[in-house]
Formats: structure tokens, C-alpha cells, sequence
């Protein structure tokens, strides 16, 4: 028994040793690049197939891959205590840009930001504040004027006059956004009533579903989701009870062709431009850029639910709101 | 309880075995979708102990998960199942936010009170499961379940309304200020404290009559009552006490790691302490299991981060190696291996 | 408003996940097992619901490939659980654990670019029904709700009223007795599991195919254990399981339907879960089977 274990031991220190080498191995860093190399953070699991914001996100991660070239790296699904630990991580491992996609990483980026000045770090999300440090910069949308081009559409779209809007948590952003809804359908149509509704999570699609299904059934014909990987279940309740759904930040189109009206495409892959262009020019600023109604793409009607005048209607009043011939007073509700 | 030297190196090396097997699969997976199956494993492992960081990163992990076993070991020893230490912590660290956010005291006082507030807190969350046991008999897995989202859904409300930090994006509460915040030797100092509350625990399992007393209501809960012992109040204790471990491990993280409650602020350090707690056995054995936990936690997303493999991959390195030890341990050939006497 | 039939046929396709697994937790616990692995396996029920039914364009042979993903999935625990054995509960727990990762993983590999939602089942009001109020309500409850209600018929008698319900729950009650009644423990188990398997894989497409035709990573979220529940707050009777179930539906509708009072709406979540707790202060003990959690450790 006692050689047995001796010589199992043996084998062991023999495998752990030639594991440890080989990952020495695999770790010796390559040969120099030209490529940057970045690093995007997101919260999410697999951002690439939550449609919304995190696929806005991913397709901006293709760009710079794609179309600029470089190396980067996606963190995902990283749980919340451990976000400041990974920027970190990828600041000593020499990244020279960090992504982050969510406003709940505010807390890392202000963390870790000011001690790796050698390191770009990246808000591409709303904030109203910068950490102390130079190599900081934000990316972020005007949520309340993309609410009132989907506010617009809405409007000009509902036959009961109620629109409904479900989000996951009240934050300050999707205030902002349907404080824009309410505000651009009553530019539209002072008839209508807009009514809004939370799942309470940003995963939680079966919530989201019966949620949305409750709206629909107080009269809501056309239905904005903004719920995150739950907004799939906003979808299915729509679709069940053809509700029309207006597709938020990327395009909706193909997964209910049917009912999908269109899609106000937030353009998060254009915030992924200007990063990339002001990283490689060497403009990188401790400022926020804020990308308004203009940069917000509105997809083409669908025409078999619409009639060709409803269709120009629609787009003439988008136009119009997009190129600040109309303006819609900023107002903002509490939904709370 | 005789430290058994052949359990414990056995245990190691079929961890190990474990280990490396989870890490083949693991690497199998990456090479199927094109990834560099080589550069994930050596990210993972340079995750745990490639730096000091590193371990000092995995002992913070461990933590929360060490006082969460804890929770579910002692009124386990009375037959009592708590599934709750997951509310317990998110309520202990609400509490404790709530405290050093809204007081303004010297630090030597307000950290001890966050502690104990948050140690009120947890017991608070228990009490309801523990009464409708004793009085109702009903089932505290049932209870300390729906508990756990009860608990959840207020840190939620909280952060969401009055402790929202106002001016913020998400939904998150203020920040603990530096002043209140543990501080930190090496690692932070709830380290030590959650190990000094273990280690005491495990000396009072073994050593007192409470845990004698403890013994012998799980064993046969008839038979203690009719021996006279006041089975209500030992449950009680073990119960209450183990809320109060789950808050402290909510705070603890609150002030040394986190320094706030947000929305999906926490890891299920509760469940994964129930692994540790059956995994360990005994108090001191917890503390291992965490440890390990906690290491293929970071190693496993740390090989994610920096090489941008699947996160799937991060929850099948967690629990195939926990399957395959426990598997192996269990199984009669390894039984029989084991010398005679020795503990189970 | 807040309380119509469209709060009812809420409620119950809230529920119908939570009736179908629960059943299997209910089968395996009354073999003596603790389900705690049933998160994973209605996990992996909804994942195979959904890669079924897309795959398939038919949203029933979803639910069977859910269903048989589950009956593997029992296998494969009975296999730890019972046959080597381990401790329940761990292997329970860290098989949650595994489930979310290769669910996931397979997920990934197979859908990524998945966006059409799942085909639609097919079972609409009559046009003859739609004038009568009671008859179109009738019609609107899912489908796979009548299913559990006969499924839970069915069980409650086979389990009370027939011999190998007797044989089940014996194995459940004392494993010596059984033993040496000339019972086959692990056998009896092993099946217990692959029809709790199968159950409660049937319940996670029910999950995903019949309800929200989606499948995320981790879409139960939870509601394994509260299915889990479930059977611990019906004392191990299925009439009192699915009320149960039922009562939670009830409760997680009316929190998203009370919403509209204003407020915080993450308080009016939180009633299904003291709505349970409640309960449960106003129920009377019953006794678990008394096996439930002991591996069996052989001759």
C-alpha cells in the first residue's frame, strides 16, 4: 500500500510539473504586434446572441476587429465583485484599451482607471460623471431623445391609442427613455397613453413575458422592450397577441418578421468608431461624448403592417425631430 | 475528531485527479470551437496561483462561501436544512450599507455595529423558518427558499428606491466610506474574522455541551427530548445562529469587497457554501472546500477574461471536479482502500 | 382589473412549468431521493425543448426531446446518486452548476444565431367557443396545464392506489424493510429518477416551448427549487403539491398585475414567496419519507 501511494505520488508531481511547464510555455508572450489590444467587459453571457444592447455592443466589438484590426479580448458573463479585478487584470497584462458596457461598471472604471494611466479605459454606457484621471473617456447615447423618436413612431402607429413600454429595472436611463416616449407621442398624437411597466430583472424572460402580456391586455397595441436577454419574452407576448413591437437599439426585424415594425437602432458600433479613431489618433480625452437623435437609425417600416401615407408620415416626423426642425421639451417623469 | 492523515491526502490527490480531468475536458471543449485550449488552461491556472494577487484573490473569494458553509453546517448537525444563507448575506450586507451610509460614527464603533446589525439582520430572515418549523412543522427547506427571494427582491426595492445612490446610472446604494471600510493586511481583515468565527465554531462543536447537545438532536431528536434536553432551545440557537453567521458573511464582503449593494451585487456564495459545508464535514474542512471553490472560480474566470473562451466552460470547471471527487470518494473501491478505522 | 380571467390563465401558465417538475420531485422524493439536481435537469429540458422544436419547426416534438433530454439527465444522477452512491444533496447542487455550463455551451455551439422564437403551439379558441365566456376561458389554458392536472391524477392514483406506488413509496419509507421485502433499492430509484427525469424535463420545455419560446442561459432561474418547494410545502401529496404550485402562480401573477397600484415594483414581487411563507403558517406538519437524503449504502 505505502509504495502504491509512493509511486501515485510520484505520477502526480510528474503530471502537475508538466502542466505547470507547458502553461509557462503557452505564456511566454509572442512576438510584438502592431495590433492594439483591447479588452471589452460585459455582464452578460454570450452578448453576441441577446439581442438589444449587448448585441449593439458585440457588433461594436466586431468593428474594431473586423474593421480597425485589433486584438481583442471579450470578458463575459463577469460577476459584479469581480469587474474592478478584471480591468485590472487586463491594465497589468499590458491591454492598451478597456471596454467597459455597462453603467453598473461605474465603480471599476473609477476604481481602477486612475492607476494604470498607460491603459485607455473606456465608459461606452451612460454616466453623467468621469473618474480622476486622464485616460478616461465616455461614449454614451442621448437616452431621452431616442425615446422621442420612439415615442414618434408609436404614436403614429397605434389604432387603440395606448402604447406600452416594459424595461427591466427603473433605472436612470430607461427613465430618461420613456420619459422621450411619452413626451414624442404626445408631439405626435396627444391622444395617446402611454403605459409602462417593469420585469424587475434584466434576464428574466418569463416575468418580462407575462408582464407585457398584462399591458396588451389593457389596451396596448404597439409595445417598446427594453429588458435586456427578458426582452425575448416581451417579444413572444407581443406576438402572441399581435401587439406590433418596436425594436430596441439593434435590429428586430428577423426574429418576428410578423409584428416587428421596426427597430430605432441606438448605432453603439458608431460609439466603437470614434473610440477607435480618437484612440489611434491619439485624441483620447477625459470627456463624454453623447451621441443624439441624428446618430439614431430608424429601419424601414414594415409595410404590411402600415399603409404607404402612415409609413411617410412616420419617417417625415423622425426627419424632422432629427434634424432639430422640431424639438420636444425635455420633461421628466418619475416611474416610481 | 482524529486528524486523519490518509483521508485528507487521498482527498488532495483525488481533487487533483479531479482537477486535471475537469481541466481536459475543459480543454477539449476550447479546441472544439477553435479556441487555444493551451492558453486557456495556462490563463487559469496563473489565475489562482500565478501571483500573489492571485491567492490573496482567492482567499477573498473563499470567504463569503467558508461562512456560508458554516451557516448550513451547524443547524444541519440538528437536522435542520438551511437553505437561506444566500438572503442572509444579501440582508447583512443591505444592513450594513444602511448603517455606515446613514451614521456617522468613529470607526472603531460603527464597524462593530455594521457587524452586528447585519448579524441582526440575518437572524431576522431565519426567525420566520424557524418558528413555522417548531410551530407548524413546517418544512424549512420550503421556507428559508422563498425567504432567500424575498430578500433579494428588498435589497432590489432598496437600491431601486430610497438607498438608490442618487445621480447614478444603476441601480446601485452609496458607497461605504473609506473610514468604515475593513481594512487590509495582506488580505482584508474579514479574512482573519471569518476564520477566527470558524474556528471558534468548530471548538464549540467539539468541546462544549452545545454541541453536544447539537449531536444528539440530529442523531434522534425523540430520544434527546426525552433525555430531558431542551431540544427547542439548542435548535433555537444553532438556528438563529446560523442567520446571524450568514448576515456577518453579507457585511463582511459589504465592507472589504463590494463597499455597497447594487443590483446582482452578489455570487451564490450561499449554495456554493452548502457544497463546502458537505464537502468539508466539519468546520475546519469547510474551510478547505471553499479554497478550492473559490480557486476554480477565479482560475475559471480569469482563463474566460483573458483568453475569451465560452463563460460556460467557467461553470463546468466549477462542478466537474466536485462530481468527479465526490464520485470517487464514494464509490466501494475507494472505500475498501481506506485503512480500517478510519473516519468517514 | 387586477382580478379577471385573464389573471387566472396568468396564474397558470406561471404554473404549469412549476406543476410538471414538481411532479417529478414529488416521484423521486417518495422514492427516498432528494431532487436537488432538478434545476439542472429542467434546464436541460428547456434547452432541448427549444433546439427540438426550432430544429424540428414542431413545438411538440420539442417537448418530447425535452422530456428524453430529461429522462437522461435522471439516468445520469441515478447513476451518481444511486449507484455509486453520493451524497444527494452535493451532487445536486454542483449538477445545477454543470447543467448551466453545458446547457450553455451547447447552446452557444448549436443556436448562437438563433433569432426566430420557437414555433407556436397550435391550440387556438374554436370559432365555435368564442362567444361563450367559460368556454373560451377554457380553451385558453395552456394545454400542458390540463396535461399536469392528468398527470398528477394519475400519479396520486398509481402512487396511493396500486401496487407499485406501494413498492415506490416503501422504498421511500425504510430501505431495510424494503430490502428485505426482495425489493431492488437502486432499481426502484433509478427508475423513480428517470420519470422524475423525464418530468421535470418536460417541465422546462414546457418552460420555454410552451410558454416564452425562448431559451437564455440559466432561463429557470430558480424555479426548479421553487418547484422544489413545492413538494415540501404539500407534505409529499400531489393534490397539495399542485396547489401548491398553483398558489405560486397566483402569486408571481398578481405581483406583476399589482404593479399598476404604483410604487416600487420590486415589493410587489416579493408575494409569491411571503404568499407561500404565509401559507404554510396556516397549513399542519406532515413527515417526509424518511429515507429522503440517505444514499443507500448496499446490503
Amino acid at each position: 500500500m505505502g509504495t502504491f501511494l509512493k509511486n501515485m505520488g510520484k505520477r502526480l508531481w510528474r503530471i502537475a510539473a508538466g502542466l505547470v511547464l507547458a502553461g509557462a510555455l503557452a505564456a511566454t508572450p509572442a512576438a510584438a504586434q502592431d495590433k492594439i489590444k483591447a479588452a471589452v467587459i460585459f455582464g452578460v453571457s454570450n452578448p453576441a446572441s441577446v439581442n438589444g444592447w449587448d448585441r449593439g455592443h458585440y457588433q461594436g466589438v466586431r468593428k474594431l476587429i473586423d474593421g480597425y484590426g485589433w486584438d481583442v479580448t471579450v470578458a463575459e458573463n463577469v460577476p459584479f465583485p469581480l469587474i474592478a479585478g478584471t480591468a485590472e487584470n487586463y491594465a497589468k497584462a499590458g491591454y492598451q484599451v478597456v471596454v467597459f458596457t455597462s453603467s453598473g461598471q461605474y465603480k471599476a472604471w473609477d476604481q481602477v482607471a486612475p492607476n494604470y494611466p498607460d491603459t485607455i479605459f473606456a465608459m461606452l454606457s451612460t454616466t453623467s460623471t468621469l473618474p480622476e484621471s486622464k485616460n478616461v473617456v465616455a461614449y454614451e447615447p442621448d437616452f431621452f431623445a431616442y425615446g422621442v423618436i420612439n415615442g414618434l413612431i408609436a404614436a403614429q402607429s397605434t389604432q387603440s391609442n395606448k402604447i406600452a413600454g416594459v424595461a427591466g429595472l427603473p433605472v436612470k436611463a430607461v427613465e430618461d427613455m420613456f420619459s422621450g416616449i411619452i413626451e414624442g407621442a404626445k408631439a405626435a398624437n396627444p391622444d395617446v397613453e402611454f403605459l409602462h411597466a417593469i420585469s424587475g430583472d434584466w434576464t428574466n424572460i418569463p416575468r418580462a413575458r407575462e408582464v407585457t402580456a398584462l399591458q396588451i391586455q389593457r389596451g396596448a397595441d404597439v409595445v417598446l422592450g427594453n429588458a435586456g436577454v427578458g426582452t425575448r419574452g416581451i417579444l413572444d407576448a407581443s406576438q402572441s397577441r399581435k401587439a406590433r413591437f418596436i425594436g430596441y437599439a439593434t435590429d428586430w426585424a428577423e426574429d418576428a418578421p410578423d409584428i416587428v415594425l421596426t427597430s430605432v437602432i441606438l448605432g453603439i458600433d458608431g460609439w466603437y468608431d470614434a473610440l477607435a479613431k480618437d484612440v489611434v489618433a491619439g485624441k483620447v480625452e477625459p470627456k463624454i461624448h453623447t451621441f443624439g437623435a441624428e446618430t439614431f437609425k430608424v429601419m424601414p417600416l414594415n409595410d404590411k403592417l402600415l399603409s404607404a401615407e402612415q409609413i411617410a408620415k412616420i419617417e417625415d416626423s423622425v426627419h424632422r425631430y432629427q434634424a432639430g426642425e422640431t424639438t420636444v421639451p425635455v420633461v421628466p417623469h418619475k416611474f416610481k | 475528531m482524529r486528524f486523519d492523515g490518509f483521508q485528507l491526502f487521498s482527498d488532495i490527490g483525488i481533487f487533483v485527479l479531479s482537477l486535471l480531468a475537469a481541466m481536459l475536458l475543459v480543454a477539449g471543449l476550447v479546441e472544439l470551437i477553435g479556441g487555444d485550449a493551451l492558453a486557456a488552461l495556462s490563463a487559469m491556472v496563473e489565475g489562482v496561483v500565478g501571483s500573489r494577487q492571485a491567492i490573496v484573490e482567492t482567499v477573498i473569494e473563499a470567504t463569503p462561501t467558508a461562512l456560508c458553509g458554516l451557516a448550513f453546517l451547524i443547524p444541519f448537525k440538528a437536522g435542520f436544512f438551511n437553505i437561506g444563507a444566500q438572503g442572509h448575506l444579501q440582508l447583512g450586507a443591505l444592513a450594513a450599507v444602511f448603517v455606515t451610509t446613514t451614521f456617522t460614527l468613529p470607526a472603531p464603533l460603527m464597524i462593530p455595529l455594521a457587524l452586528v446589525v447585519s448579524a441582526l439582520a440575518g437572524m431576522l430572515l431565519i426567525a420566520p423558518s424557524l418558528v413555522l418549523k417548531v410551530k407548524r412543522g413546517a418544512n424549512e427547506v420550503t421556507t428559508t427558499v422563498m425567504l432567500n427571494f424575498v430578500a433579494i427582491e428588498f435589497v432590489l426595492a432598496m437600491v431601486t428606491g430610497p438607498m438608490q445612490q442618487p445621480d447614478s446610472f444603476f441601480a446601485e446604494s452609496n458607497l461605504i466610506p473609506a473610514d468604515y471600510r475593513l481594512p487590509v493586511m495582506v488580505v482584508h481583515v474579514g479574512v482573519f474574522l471569518a476564520v477566527a468565527i470558524i474556528v471558534a465554531a468548530g471548538w464549540i462543536l467539539k468541546h462544549t455541551v452545545f454541541g453536544f447537545r447539537l449531536d444528539a438532536l440530529g442523531g434522534n431528536p425523540s430520544a434527546a427530548g426525552a433525555l430531558g434536553m431542551r431540544t427547542g432551545a439548542t435548535l433555537a440557537k444553532a438556528v438563529l445562529v446560523a442567520g446571524a453567521i450568514g448576515g456577518i458573511a453579507g457585511s463582511i464582503q459589504a465592507l472589504s469587497v463590494v463597499f455597497q449593494v447594487a443590483e446582482h451585487w452578489a455570487k451564490p456564495w450561499g449554495f456554493l457554501g452548502i457544497l463546502a459545508a458537505l464537502m468539508g464535514r466539519n468546520p475546519v474542512g469547510v474551510i478547505f472546500a471553499a479554497l478550492l471553490l473559490a480557486g476554480l472560480e477565479i482560475g475559471g474566470r480569469n482563463m474566460q477574461a483573458m483568453t475569451g473562451v465560452p463563460a460556460a466552460l467557467v461553470f463546468l470547471l466549477q462542478s466537474v471536479p466536485v462530481l468527479l471527487l465526490l464520485a470517487v470518494r464514494s464509490t466501494h473501491f475507494f472505500k475498501m482502500m481506506s485503512l480500517p478505522g478510519a473516519s468517514r | 382589473m387586477i382580478f379577471d380571467p385573464e389573471f387566472l390563465l396568468s396564474a397558470l401558465r406561471i404554473a404549469t412549468p412549476l406543476m410538471i417538475v414538481a411532479l417529478g420531485v414529488l416521484i423521486a422524493e417518495r422514492a427516498g431521493v432528494l431532487f436537488l439536481g432538478v434545476e439542472g435537469v429542467m434546464l436541460c429540458g428547456a434547452l432541448f425543448g427549444i433546439l427540438g422544436a426550432v430544429y424540428t419547426g414542431d413545438p411538440w416534438m420539442g417537448m418530447m426531446c425535452g422530456l428524453a433530454a430529461g429522462v437522461v439527465a435522471g439516468l445520469v444522477s441515478a447513476a451518481l446518486i444511486v449507484w455509486i452512491p453520493t451524497d444527494q444533496v452535493v451532487m445536486g447542487l454542483a449538477m445545477n452548476i454543470a447543467a448551466i455550463g453545458v446547457t450553455s455551451f451547447i447552446f452557444r455551439v448549436t443556436a448562437d444565431d438563433l433569432q426566430q422564437m420557437s414555433p407556436t403551439i397550435d391550440w387556438t379558441v374554436p370559432a365555435w367557443a368564442a362567444d361563450n365566456a367559460v368556454a373560451t376561458f377554457l380553451f385558453s389554458v395552456p394545454p400542458l396545464a390540463w396535461l399536469a392536472i392528468i398527470l398528477y391524477a394519475v400519479a396520486w392514483y398509481v402512487l396511493f392506489h396500486s401496487a407499485p406506488g406501494l413498492l415506490l413509496r416503501s422504498v421511500g419509507q425504510s430501505v431495510k424493510a424494503a430490502n428485505s421485502a426482495g425489493l431492488n433499492v437502486p432499481w426502484v430509484r433509478t427508475v423513480a429518477l428517470a420519470i422524475a427525469g423525464g418530468l421535470s424535463g418536460l417541465g422546462g420545455a414546457a418552460l420555454t416551448v410552451g410558454w416564452v419560446r425562448s431559451f437564455s442561459d440559466d432561463i429557470t432561474a430558480g424555479r426548479g427549487f421553487i418547484a422544489l418547494a413545492a413538494v415540501y410545502f404539500g407534505r409529499w401529496y400531489p393534490r397539495w403539491t399542485l396547489f401548491g404550485c398553483l398558489l405560486f402562480g397566483i402569486g408571481e401573477a398578481l405581483a406583476l398585475r399589482t404593479q399598476v397600484l404604483g410604487g416600487n415594483p420590486h415589493l410587489y414581487l416579493m408575494i409569491p414567496y411571503v404568499l407561500t411563507v404565509c401559507v404554510l403558517a396556516f397549513a399542519e406538519s406532515g413527515r417526509a419519507p424518511r429515507e429522503v437524503g440517505k444514499p443507500y449504502e448496499g446490503r
